[in-house]
């Protein structure tokens, strides 16, 4: 098997850039150490470690998207390829998916479907983080933040999605409400509810977003590591990640965002991957489907971060502005008809935003002190290993340094452009359900590294004398399978051991704790 | 193993992508038959909105694609005026009950989870087990409830067992208060009764929520109105607030029942 099928193969010194950003990140947070506050946590080896790796998670996350950008400005289109500028090997035309790997792809949207229902009702890891047996909000009843929808337990933020379902579905008069600029998501829960009843509509719809999710990887795994397992090991990842099953059933719509930053990433490498790359009408349908999906909740902020990062601005701003601009002609529109139909587009997270902005001028303003006390006090290190535990960043990481330059670049960008706000949003709540927005980039890294530790298991085989092609094979397909299972066992650990530690981690995120 | 995802697309009926566009503006046309204006609106907003940006990302897909996305859009669409199924009312999630005389007393029974891992785990962590019982405002005797669990008197509440934030004096939030371990042994359930002290005067009230996961029956909570007894599930689809929980060291809470 190939690792990759793209000509710029790894060389000797293609991680300059990255790992001399790691390196000042990791040089500047033991710095900072040194400026935070004497304070009781100081005495503490772990806080301190927590503290270190979070600014220099952060830091290194900044700066790459430091060099990013600047590469993206100085790049013409004849430099060196990276994401969005390089012509990806034109498809032959001649190509089905073959039917085992189809076979294989309803396999994994059964897998998504059996996860989906398995931490339904009560199970909800959402729902059931909340439980005072979770630990954290111990003064809320037995059953949680909950509420009963068509007699199913759920998670309670799902009754203020109700009076704009109502509004769709005509039941009821428009009643503003936080959730007036997320309109998208209770359209397409209305599209629903009539044949499935409130609770399975907002269900089906996670559902939905789950496969499409999982199936958006499959293509973006396949375009940037052609000729590999990537994306398929990818899709399986995505039908077994903390995310979708968090979410799973809950009347919420950040599945929903999920599935549509995923799609949305597939229209990009479409659109600025063929002839019509770059071009005013591409950059203008982009910018409309972004729009559309930030209708749903949030994906235009870390997708249009993604668009600016992953387009070299000097040949191609006039279609990023475009593209920026035509974003929000549905996101301006939506709020002027919604307002003229008594909605209000007030509170929720546009005020929390604006706190968590507030927040970081009164930092910046504190001087090294404060930004070094951020490290301990919105656990930014929580935040990133609340979205994706230990084993998916050690994977990641194998994959990041084993991928192409332009795989690797393209996810390196989705991560940034999905960390950047979360990280941003910590100094008012710790987010990790925002930061999980990087699966695409993350998952499929983590999958490069599951096919990088088949493939030395299978040569290992190999030098033992095991050498025929079918025992390598086998083996291969033993460590990947050995890798999905004990992975899909973390993401499932409330189902086996009643144990909610990983979903309370993706709810809050992890403070101090390591 | 070789993957290649790229369909080919050359095979199919270029006239599939017109039916699919004529079934999508169908589906646009029937949504507009709603109920009300503020729907009529609402729909046509977001079926613009989503509709072009579902041509942007489908229409490069196979047409067989975009023929199965608008036919289940039209679906959809039709169901939405064709079935007959408002959206769901949930019951609320706080209410009270007032308690206005010494005859009136509130009544719930729990049955611990005995033979579950997550009972035996806490018990033999020697977990202490509470019980909870929320009510509104600062109750201080006389002017309080006073708790009975299996006919032993446990005591009344007080300030010293409020719990959790209460942003105002008047703020509902639950007492804690501390039951001997000597009550779960032989005793396959607890009987828990709430009534006013009897020197109280004042009206006191017992919260009440929804109940998903009884331990005792949807009508394990009991109302006793000085005459008749009545269950919040029959009236209210609820259940008075009122629950065991067992905590270790630090208040780890082992299990939340009710």
């Amino acid at each position: 098997m190939r690792t990759t099928g793209l000509s710029n193969s790894p060389g000797v010194f293609r991680f300059r850039k990255e790992l001399a950003s790691v390196a000042l990140a990791i040089g500047i947070s033991v710095f900072l150490i040194y400026a935070l506050p004497i304070a009781d946590y100081l005495a503490d080896w772990s806080a301190l470690a927590d503290i270190a790796t979070g600014l220099a998670a952060s830091l290194s996350f900044l700066f790459i998207a430091i060099s990013t950008a600047v590469s993206s400005f100085k790049m013409r289109e004849t430099d060196a390829p990276s994401v969005g500028t390089h012509r990806h090997p034109e498809p032959t035309r001649n190509g089905i998916v073959n039917p085992l790997t189809a076979l294989m792809l309803v396999g994994v949207l059964c897998l998504c479907s059996l996860e989906w229902y398995l931490h339904r009702d009560d199970r909800n890891p959402f729902l059931a983080s909340s439980r005072p047996e979770a630990n954290e909000d111990t003064w809320l009843t037995a059953d949680g933040y909950a509420m009963i929808l068509d007699g199913h337990i759920a998670q309670n933020d799902g009754t203020f999605l109700l009076p704009m379902l109502r509004m769709f579905t005509g039941d009821a008069a428009p009643e503003p409400s936080e959730m007036d600029r997320r309109a998208g998501h209770l359209y397409l829960v209305a599209l629903l509810e009539r044949p499935f009843g409130t609770y399975w509509a907002f269900a089906v719809a996670n559902l939905l977003a789950w496969g499409t999710a999982s199936l958006s990887l499959f293509w973006l795994g396949s375009r940037f590591w052609p000729g590999t397992s990537v994306g398929l090991v990818g899709s399986a990842l995505v039908a077994t990640s903390q995310g979708f099953i968090f979410m799973g059933t809950a009347p919420q719509g950040h599945a929903v965002a999920y599935g549509a930053f995923a799609l949305l990433l597939v229209v990009h490498a479409k659109l600025f991957d063929g002839p019509q790359r770059g071009s005013l009408q591409s950059a203008i349908r982009l910018g409309w489907a972004t729009g559309a999906g930030g209708l749903i909740y949030f994906v235009h902020i870390p997708f249009l971060l993604f668009v600016w990062l992953a387009t070299p601005i000097r040949t191609h701003w006039r279609g990023m502005a475009a593209a920026t601009l035509v974003t929000i002609v549905p996101l301006t529109g939506w709020e002027l008809v919604g307002t003229s139909l008594g909605l209000s587009f007030t509170g929720g997270n546009n005020d929390l935003s604006r706190e968590a902005l507030v927040n970081w001028m009164s930092l910046l303003r504190g001087g090294l002190q404060d930004i070094a006390s951020w490290g301990h006090f919105s656990s930014p290190r929580g935040v990133l290993i609340g979205a994706f535990w230990y084993p998916w960043w050690i994977l990641a990481a194998i994959g990041w340094w084993k991928s192409p330059r332009i795989a690797r670049n393209w996810a390196m960008v989705v991560l940034i452009a999905a960390f950047a706000p979360a990280l941003l949003f910590t100094t008012r709540f710790q987010l990790p359900r925002v930061a999980f927005f990087a699966y695409p980039g993350m998952l499929l890294l983590v999958a490069v590294g599951i096919d990088e530790v088949a493939k030395l298991g299978s040569r290992m085989i190999s030098t033992f004398g095991f050498g025929n092609g079918a025992a390598r094979r086998t083996v291969y397909l033993a460590v990947v399978l050995t890798l999905l299972i004990a992975l899909a066992t973390v993401t499932n650990r409330d189902l086996i051991t009643g144990s909610l530690r990983f979903a309370v981690n993706f709810h809050y995120a992890l403070g101090t704790e390591w | 193993m070789v993957i290649d995802p790229r369909i080919d697309s050359t095979g199919w009926n270029p006239r599939l992508v017109t039916v699919a566009r004529g079934i999508t503006v169908a589906a646009i046309a029937v949504q507009l038959v709603a109920p009300t204006f503020e729907a009529i609106v609402s729909r046509l907003t977001f079926a613009i909105i989503f509709g072009i940006g579902a041509l942007v990302i489908a229409g490069r897909s196979a047409p067989v694609v975009q023929l199965a996305g608008a036919s289940t859009y039209l679906a959809a669409s039709i169901a939405m005026n064709v079935i007959a199924r408002p959206v769901a009312d949930p019951p609320s999630t706080l209410w009270g009950q007032i308690i206005d005389d010494s005859r009136q007393e509130v009544a719930h029974r729990i049955i611990p989870p005995y033979g579950t891992r997550q009972w035996h785990q806490g018990w033999v962590s020697d977990g202490q087990p509470f019980i909870y019982v929320c009510a509104r405002g600062r109750l201080e005797p006389p002017e309080t409830l006073v708790l009975t669990v299996n006919g032993s008197a446990i005591g009344a509440l007080n300030p010293s067992q409020m719990f959790g934030p209460r942003p105002q004096p008047e703020s509902v939030g639950f007492y804690r208060i501390p039951v001997p371990r000597d009550l779960f042994s032989g005793s396959p359930a607890l009987d828990i009764q709430v009534r006013p002290d009897n020197r109280a005067t004042k009206p006191l009230e017992i919260c009440g929520t929804i109940t998903a996961r009884p331990t005792a029956g949807l009508e394990s909570s009991q109302f006793f109105d000085g005459a008749s007894w009545t269950s919040p599930w029959a009236t209210r689809k609820g259940r008075f607030q009122i629950e065991l929980r067992l905590e270790g060291p630090g208040g780890h809470v082992f299990g939340a029942w009710y």
